[in-house]
């Protein structure tokens, strides 16, 4: 499965659950936002021009007063726009493709106050899966690394109830839906991911290739560091 | 309205807002590694003991490649060490056990020792970017100078400074010595004694003058001296373009040595004698004295060559016009001048010994090559030639061999018994020649041109010329076995501890292919690519 793949079937699959789950919660939100994660580190180098990451968070939440009135449990999906720029190196030696997917559970905290605003702090755990391109002289060469990665991050929503402006006996389902905009300062973990089997797709190889080949090694990349998110949410009151 | 019911939710809130504030603080900005935007510049291969060692200017990585067996795989050892900003000018020892790298950057220069399984490095401080390095062939000395290149980088340098490192320093501290004009050329003699005490000269061939640097000198008046090549100033002062130390002391003859300069577009052979001055109240170590030998009309390249006790030491001059070359007694000063069974003039000559066998005994020959750009080689047998005699007979003293296709370069064997040479010759498909230099038989091979070759005693290992293929010649035989590589090479190594064929390939990030030297079958080898770029991502390498 290439990386384009798994983001359609990713974003079916949270809609799904977000139309799925209507009967059993409280309150169901989906938040679209732009996420810049400025790692500083020197590996980093390799495969983006600068230290900021621009990635697409998709982020599906659910709240429930059973559990805590200012609780939201969170499970996000994270792509890079890295996957759709090459890198030059070297003088033309060298090109990267750099892809990144998460996947993240988590949970934000926070109250609302005077009805439309809401400043939180949310934290949360997951998975990254990377794939690197590597092309040089010869066949391009792939590899994957698969890491541990959290974050925690404080940060506010301002929310626009329609109920506020809707008659619920005329609009009854509009009337359910809150709509806003949110932004959150944090800093993330991952594990240092290890990209040191670079080698052949095994397809571009003949089957009667007589050569053992060596994957090539250039070493781990650090994705740790600071990011900053703007997005939309709409929720939808039960 | 919400209000803030939980104390539990407020109080959590301010200790994550808290952390991350710290967390917040730590970051900063680093700046892009503008050596990743730089073209890939990687100097080598330098073979070292089986090894095959390397300089990435860009990324300021000294890099050696060490092919090991595992078990019945193999694999590759690489080891980095740093080295400075802007590596420029990289030589290696005659035995192959260091690497001197000089930095334009930082003004240093690097000395990697890679005679042990780990390379050691010494960084010299140096007080200018030189761009010329001059290795002596005893190793005790390095020489560091200024050449042609203008660096519009510099502000102001003295392009006569000469920087003197002494290589028997555990962290050497270089001299600096100023020439009267900036030396072209610095040839070493090899270490003599006069009157029992050790001496090493070096002659600094300038545009127009020579200068003899006394390394052992304890004072500046004698640690410079420059040769008088003019007796008077109205003489244009000859320009010197080849210089050979003739260190060898006979002491029938008296304790001196000879420093022989040819100059441009000049018909003798100027001989510089150097001696322990005669007089006891002199200030200066040496007297100089300088000869004239003819040359023939127009010597453009000279050899010594040491024929023994008996009949001394000769110089061999080629002609630049006319396959023709010139003989010269150094003793005697007589000369004389003989054809040369080519049909273009010499351009090159290489001194080897041959040995042949009399009455049933092994004896050593000093012979000399002389080549150009025909299809006829010449070897010269100066210890049968009479100068002052008629002129040699052809096919005895003086023999023609008649080969393939037009030199491009010729290697001498440096392995195992140098009694053979490689040939090499232009183009896609010029094949190469196998010349035995013991019967001056020539075995021409027909096919790809090459591209390298390595000898290891009895065989030589050569990467051919536009073809994935790669061939182990015997070189008593010249047969050529020719085995497949998976792509094209580039240049060969054999490391004989471990019997392992090493191939570089020509691209630019490194790819090499490592061979069972019993059997280099694909099915006995591996191949890594990109061994340049490993672990690019963390570049930074120690000290």
């Amino acid at each position: 499965m290439n990386f384009r793949t798994l983001n359609i079937t990713v974003m079916i699959g949270l809609l799904t659950t977000l139309c799925a789950s209507n009967a059993m919660a409280d309150e169901l939100s989906l938040e679209l936002e732009n996420q810049a994660v400025y790692s500083t580190d020197a590996s980093l180098d390799v495969i983006d021009n600068d230290d900021t990451q621009s990635t697409v968070n998709l982020t599906i939440g659910y709240s429930t007063p059973r559990l805590s009135e200012h609780l939201r449990l969170l499970f996000s999906y994270q792509n890079t726009f890295q996957q759709f720029s090459e890198q030059t190196r070297l003088g033309g030696a060298l090109k990267t493709e750099w892809h990144q997917a998460r996947f993240l559970l988590g949970a934000d905290i926070g109250p609302e106050l005077w009805g439309f605003f809401r400043p939180k702090a949310r934290i949360g755990l997951g998975y990254s899966l990377q794939e690197l391109k590597l092309t040089t002289s010869d066949k391009p060469l792939m590899d994957y690394a698969h890491d541990f990665t959290a974050f925690g991050a404080v940060g506010a929503e301002v929310v626009l109830h329609l109920r506020d402006y809707t008659d619920p006996a005329e609009l009854p389902y509009l009337s359910r839906v809150s709509l806003g905009l949110q932004s959150l300062y944090g800093y993330s973990y991952q594990t240092n991911a290890d990209f040191d089997e670079l080698r052949v797709d095994g397809e571009s190889l003949p089957d009667d290739d007589p050569w053992r080949r060596s994957d090539v090694n250039i070493g781990t990349i650090d994705n740790s560091g600071m990011f900053w998110t703007f997005g939309f949410m709409v929720s939808v009151s039960l | 309205m919400k209000t803030i019911k939980s104390m539990k939710d407020m109080k959590a809130l301010q200790w994550i807002v808290i952390a991350l504030c710290a967390v917040a603080s730590l970051g900063c900005d680093v700046e892009f590694d503008e050596r990743l935007k730089d073209a890939l510049d990687v100097r080598g291969p330098y073979r070292v003991n089986g090894d095959m060692v390397y300089i990435n200017a860009t990324l300021q990585q000294f890099i050696r490649i060490d092919a090991v067996r595992s078990g019945e795989d193999y694999d590759l050892e690489i080891e980095r060490l740093k080295t400075g900003k802007r590596p420029s000018v990289i030589k290696q020892s005659t035995d192959g056990q260091k690497l001197f790298v000089l930095d334009e950057e930082e003004r240093t220069l690097r000395i990697y020792d890679v005679s042990g399984d780990e390379t050691s490095v010494t960084v010299v401080e140096l007080q200018s970017a030189y761009d010329v390095i001059t290795l002596d062939p005893e190793g005790e000395y390095v020489l560091l100078s200024f050449g042609d290149s203008l660096n519009q980088n510099v502000i102001a340098r003295n392009l006569n400074e000469v920087a003197i490192v002494s290589l028997t320093d555990a962290q050497p501290d270089p001299v600096y010595v100023t020439l009267a004009s900036r030396a072209r050329q610095l040839i070493f003699a090899k270490p003599f004694d006069f009157g029992g005490q050790p001496q090493r000269l070096v002659a600094a061939l300038s545009d127009n003058e020579v200068s003899i640097l006394d390394l052992n000198a304890d004072d500046e008046d004698n640690l410079l001296r420059i040769v008088p090549l003019t007796i008077s100033e109205a003489e244009q002062p000859p320009k010197p373009i080849q210089a050979i130390f003739d260190t060898k002391i006979d002491p029938e003859r008296g304790e001196y040595i000879n420093l022989y300069l040819l100059m441009e577009r000049a018909s003798d052979i100027t001989q510089v004698t150097v001696q322990p001055t005669v007089r006891a109240d002199a200030v200066l170590k040496f007297d100089l004295s300088v000869n004239q030998l003819a040359a023939g009309s127009s010597p453009g390249s000279m050899a010594m060559v040491d024929l023994g006790d008996e009949l001394g030491t000769r110089l061999i001059t080629i002609d630049r016009a006319l396959p023709r070359f010139t003989m010269m007694d150094v003793y005697s000063g007589e000369s004389a001048t003989f054809a040369l069974p080519m049909n273009t003039p010499a351009r090159d000559l290489k001194v080897y010994n041959a040995t042949r066998t009399v009455d049933g005994q092994v004896v050593s020959e000093t012979r000399v090559l002389a080549y150009g750009t025909s299809t006829l080689m010449a070897v010269i047998r100066p210890a049968t030639i009479a100068i002052a005699g008629n002129e040699p007979t052809l096919g005895r003293s003086v023999e023609a061999i008649r080969i393939e296709a037009v030199p491009e370069r010729v290697e001498m064997e440096s392995t195992g018994a140098q009694e053979r040479a490689v040939i090499f010759h232009p183009g896609l498909k010029g094949g190469f020649t196998v010349l035995n230099l013991r019967n001056n038989r020539d075995i021409p091979i027909q096919g790809h041109s090459l591209d390298d070759i390595y000898f290891d005693g009895p065989y030589a290992y050569g990467i051919f010329r536009g073809t994935p293929h790669f061939g182990v010649f015997d070189l008593s035989t010249g047969h050529p076995s020719v085995f497949e590589l998976p792509k094209n090479g580039a240049s060969i190594g054999v490391d004989t501890k471990d019997g392992l064929i090493v191939v570089q390939h020509p691209d630019r990030t490194g790819t090499f292919t490592v061979f069972n030297a019993d059997e280099p079958t694909p099915q006995n080898a591996r191949v890594w690519r990109d061994v340049f770029l490993t672990n690019l991502t963390n570049r930074e390498v120690a000290q």
